[in-house]
């Protein structure tokens, strides 16, 4: 039994990062709003994305850091919603299921299409797919249901195309989703994770976080079809899939960048305290600070 | 709200509610870490804005208002406190329009029933009676800013701690012409030359230490649980709003009413276990409750929502 009522923050989670020193590093002259000029030479260079031209000059339509390709100037977004790039890695929810195709949502901007030829179906790859399969389709895959999947080609309009045409993608089972700013998740070459903790993480580069007690291709049978479990998650690996999520939970609402070592630095960090501790203000506050300090330390010592 | 969640989603969470392990690793008697500020509305008499887990977030304030009734309608004295719950578009998007109306009228229609008898468990509510045929009434305005599970819970102590930051002038009622009588605001003389009109109005303050609390409580799998998230709404199988006010005399907490939200089934013994259950949360959040109230520090009004 825990009841606690305390009072308001006296600063939020951002303003107590933006005055420790991990963020000082940055160049505020890069930093620009809409509106505002991105160079002090508009002749020498060329607009890129993000900005447009008003009286001679090269302004922001965006707010973001200004980003410089030879002569090419252009604006990136700090935060902004999921746009997918080729090859993304993404766990996404079935909204609907249309006919021949499952609409999902990545948190982009518009709903991505997963195609019925480009998901792999129990009984190999060059399987026909025919009328029996469009009938089934809600079978396979419900509305509401997670999946993993890869970014296959995005089209003009923003709308992505996924696809599933390996064991280690497809529908997702037990576990626990959270959401995170698309933002804070770092690219890497993996994206699947099988954490020494007796479980797995997925970091869908769309900001679904998806934790579970095992990847989707260990569950694979010979066929290619997965095997449903139902059974119960034990007990410990529970726990520490609870921690991670816990985890995740602190790295986002204090905007740490969410990959493979700072999910285990702060797994490792938070082992004195109790899971239901890390969402409490003073604990996860002071933890938070410790993880940006110590990551930054690596990535000093790295370079 | 309807948050999606997958079949297996809910297996795994039903599991792990069924082992007293929830998925933000709270055990199933728990409650989020809860954030109650009073005084956040300057424009009113009595307000209090309460967080639950950071998204639940709920804003209660109090006007005041001098109102003349008919002495031979209700000779009897009433109930002062009047409820009205708005749930803004905010909140979530099926309450745009008139869409959460009929959902705000049905939470109020709650909490009257719960403060039916509030002239009794607050003691010195009978001081609103100001004359015959005067009472101070007393409105409380609740709006949801943000819903993310076990509203009811945030809006009963919103309403405590705005009852509890609410002051109420005190007057003097003097007889005036054809039998009536005219009702002016109390200023304490001090003597020197100031102005009526400069000399702050004596106010009072209600005793909210036997207020209700209405916590909801849900049967997910075979387990009780308080304060559920919109996840773990999404699998309940039937929920109970209990309405418990503290007797601290002999140390009793009674039950002041009970609803049930939704649909679902429920058997007669799940209902005592899940009375006992608010009750044991009554007790803790009480003893929080008072602690908060106590060692509050005023800070700007609004400052909060800044942040």
């Amino acid at each position: 039994m825990s009841y606690e009522i305390s009072g308001p923050p006296l600063i939020s989670p951002w303003m107590m990062l933006s005055m420790s020193e991990a963020r000082t590093d940055i160049d505020e002259t890069k930093i620009v709003i809409p509106g505002q000029p991105v160079c002090d030479a508009p002749q020498q260079f060329m607009r890129g994305h993000g900005t447009y031209t008003r009286d001679g000059e090269i302004v922001s339509s965006l707010s973001g850091v200004v980003q410089q390709l030879n002569r090419l100037l252009m604006v990136k977004t700090i935060k902004q919603r999921y746009a997918g790039e080729v090859g993304d890695v993404v766990v996404a929810r079935v909204v609907e299921v249309q006919s021949k195709r499952w609409k999902c949502d990545v948190t982009s901007r518009l709903h991505a299409n997963l195609p019925l030829g480009s998901v792999l179906l129990p009984g190999g790859d060059f399987r026909r797919k025919d009328v029996e399969d469009e009938e089934k389709m809600s079978e396979f895959l419900k509305k509401g249901e997670l999946i993993c999947a890869e970014v296959q080609q995005v089209q003009h309009d923003g709308t992505l195309m996924l696809h599933t045409r390996n064991n280690k993608y497809g529908k997702l089972q037990q576990g626990i989703m959270i959401k995170v700013p698309p933002h804070l998740i770092k690219k890497s070459k993996k994206h699947f994770h099988t954490l020494p903790y007796g479980m797995a993480v997925i970091i869908g580069c769309n900001g679904n976080v998806w934790v579970t007690p095992s990847l989707p291709e260990t569950t694979v049978e010979e066929d290619g079809s997965h095997i449903t479990e139902f059974q119960k998650v034990p007990q410990d690996v529970r726990l520490a899939m609870i921690r991670v999520a816990a985890c995740i939970r602190l790295l986002r609402d204090y905007s740490i960048a969410i990959f493979l070592n700072s999910l285990t630095t702060c797994y490792e960090m938070s082992q004195p305290y109790d899971i239901k501790e890390l969402s409490e203000q003073d604990t996860s506050s002071r933890l938070a600070y410790l993880i940006a300090a110590r990551l930054m330390q690596e990535f000093s010592s790295q370079n | 709200m309807e948050v999606q969640i997958s079949d297996d989603e809910k297996l795994f969470l039903i599991h792990g509610v069924e082992s007293d392990l929830r998925n933000d690793g709270r055990s199933c008697e728990d409650f989020r870490p809860m954030i109650l500020e009073r005084g956040v509305l300057s424009g009113t008499n009595g307000s209090c804005r309460v967080q639950l887990g950071q998204t639940t977030d709920v804003l209660a304030g109090i006007k005041l208002e001098l109102e003349s009734f008919d002495t031979i309608a209700y000779p009897k004295p009433r109930q002062p406190i009047y409820f009205h719950v708005d749930f803004t578009a905010n909140a979530s998007t099926q309450f745009a329009g008139k869409g959460g109306d009929q959902y705000g009228e049905e939470v109020a229609a709650a909490f009257h029933a719960a403060y039916s008898r509030s002239l009794d468990f607050i003691p010195n509510l009978s001081k609103t009676l100001v004359a015959e045929g005067y009472r101070w009434k007393i409105n409380m305005d609740v709006s949801i800013l943000q819903w993310a599970g076990s509203f009811p819970d945030a809006i009963s102590l919103a309403v405590i701690g705005a009852l509890s930051d609410l002051e109420i002038p005190e007057v003097e009622v003097a007889p005036d012409d054809g039998g009536k009588v005219s009702v002016v605001l109390k200023r304490p003389r001090h003597g020197g030359n100031m102005r009526d009109e400069e000399v702050p109005v004596e106010m009072w303050k209600l005793d909210v230490t036997k207020c209700p609390l209405l916590l909801t409580v849900s049967k997910i799998g075979t387990a009780n649980l308080v304060d559920c998230c919109p996840e773990e709404e999404s699998c309940i199988r039937a929920q109970l709003l209990v309405g418990i006010s503290q007797n601290p005399e002999e140390e009793k907490y009674d039950v002041t009413c009970v609803k049930q939200l939704g649909g679902g089934l429920l058997e007669m013994e799940s209902v005592l276990e899940m009375i006992e259950l608010a009750q044991k949360a009554t007790k803790g959040i009480y003893e929080a409750l008072a602690k908060r109230l106590k060692t509050e520090e005023r800070r700007k009004p609004g400052h909060s929502f800044l942040l």
